[in-house]
């Protein structure tokens, strides 16, 4: 019945040997998997931190002061402290006000307080505040207020400034009666200034 | 009436350092213009230049600063010499004081007053206009 030709000894062969490495293959497919990667395990004194009390992990707060100037705080955690909802404690905070005519303002910090009834940030460990017309200023705290959009330093600043550094007792940002924007040092300014030849 | 003077005691090299110290400088963020005010005292090498309020004026880019507007009452001191008037413009970049609006002078004995008077501050070569008048004090040898 089976024509005894070369063809057909190939076909039954093929028969045979086929399915045998399709089994083979598939077997080994699950031999070689890799394996997953291992579960990140929270050390369980975190675990302790994290569940002790409410908390967000990099979060933006955004809206707009009553000059229109709109403003946004970033930070890597926020945590709300217990007795007074209010109070949201921030670690490396981040707080970009951009103002609709005058120029924008950053500050960054190592920590920061947010009181939302007030809309007051208090921030603190380094202060760095800087203003897209040149000005770099270092302090150790200031006061954001995000209702009026004024920023007040509470300690002596160092300021890079398009002409020249100068260091300062204070500084106050805030808008004069006919809405410009005002940055004044006070309490002693002193600036170094070095003619280049 | 133009008088030409000369101003002792100037070595102003208008390389040093100048250094402006102020009770507060305020900066409008639209504008961008700085200015010190309260007891502003200006000093490079041996000038000392003190006024109400200061005015700065720079180049954005190079950020070197121009000049120096000083207003409000501004005295001018030298080692030897010292003059005073309403307004004066210190130009950095070409190294001239320009002082207007009742200046007065006094170097030792004399006294000289003109309306505006143009420094030069390399040389010490004052240029006095407007209404020059000058008073010398007689020594009084009794």
């Amino acid at each position: 019945m089976s024509a005894d030709n070369a063809y057909s000894r190939f076909v039954n062969w093929a028969k045979i040997i086929l399915p045998l490495a399709a089994l083979v293959l598939l077997s080994t497919l699950f031999l070689l998997a890799r394996t997953t990667g291992d579960t990140t395990e929270i050390p369980f004194a975190d675990l302790q931190e994290i569940t002790s009390q409410q908390r967000i992990s990099a979060p933006t707060i955004s809206g707009v002061t009553n000059s229109g100037d709109a403003y946004q705080i970033s930070a890597d955690v926020a945590k709300f402290s217990q007795e007074d909802t209010d109070q949201i404690q921030i670690d490396s905070i981040a707080i970009t006000i951009n103002s609709a005519t005058g120029t924008d303002i950053d500050l960054i910090a190592g920590t920061g307080e947010y009181d939302s009834a007030e809309r007051m940030v208090a921030l603190r460990n380094l202060v760095r505040i800087t203003t897209t017309n040149g000005y770099v200023m270092e302090t150790i705290g200031a006061w954001a207020n995000l209702g009026t959009g004024d920023i007040e330093t509470t300690g002596i600043l160092e300021v890079r400034s398009p002409f020249g550094e100068f260091s300062a007792g204070h500084l106050s940002i805030s808008r004069d009666e006919s809405g410009a924007q005002q940055m004044v040092f006070n309490e002693g300014v002193r600036l170094v200034y070095e003619p280049q030849p | 009436a133009q008088t030409d003077i000369a101003l002792g005691g100037i070595q102003a090299d208008s390389s040093a350092p100048v250094e402006i110290t102020a009770d507060s400088l305020s900066v409008d963020q639209e504008t961008g213009i700085a200015a010190f005010s309260g007891n502003v005292l200006i000093t490079q090498g041996e000038l000392r230049l003190s006024a109400g309020s200061v005015e700065v004026v720079y180049d954005d880019d190079s950020g070197d600063i121009t000049r120096l507007i000083a207003s409000g009452g501004v005295t001018f001191v030298t080692a030897t010499d010292a003059a005073e008037a309403q307004t004066a413009v210190y130009d950095l970049a070409d190294n001239t004081l320009n002082m207007t609006g009742d200046v007065l002078i006094t170097q030792g004995r004399s006294a000289i007053a003109a309306d505006s008077m143009r420094v030069n501050l390399a040389t010490g070569k004052a240029q006095l206009d407007g209404r020059v008048r000058t008073t010398l004090t007689q020594q009084d040898n009794n």
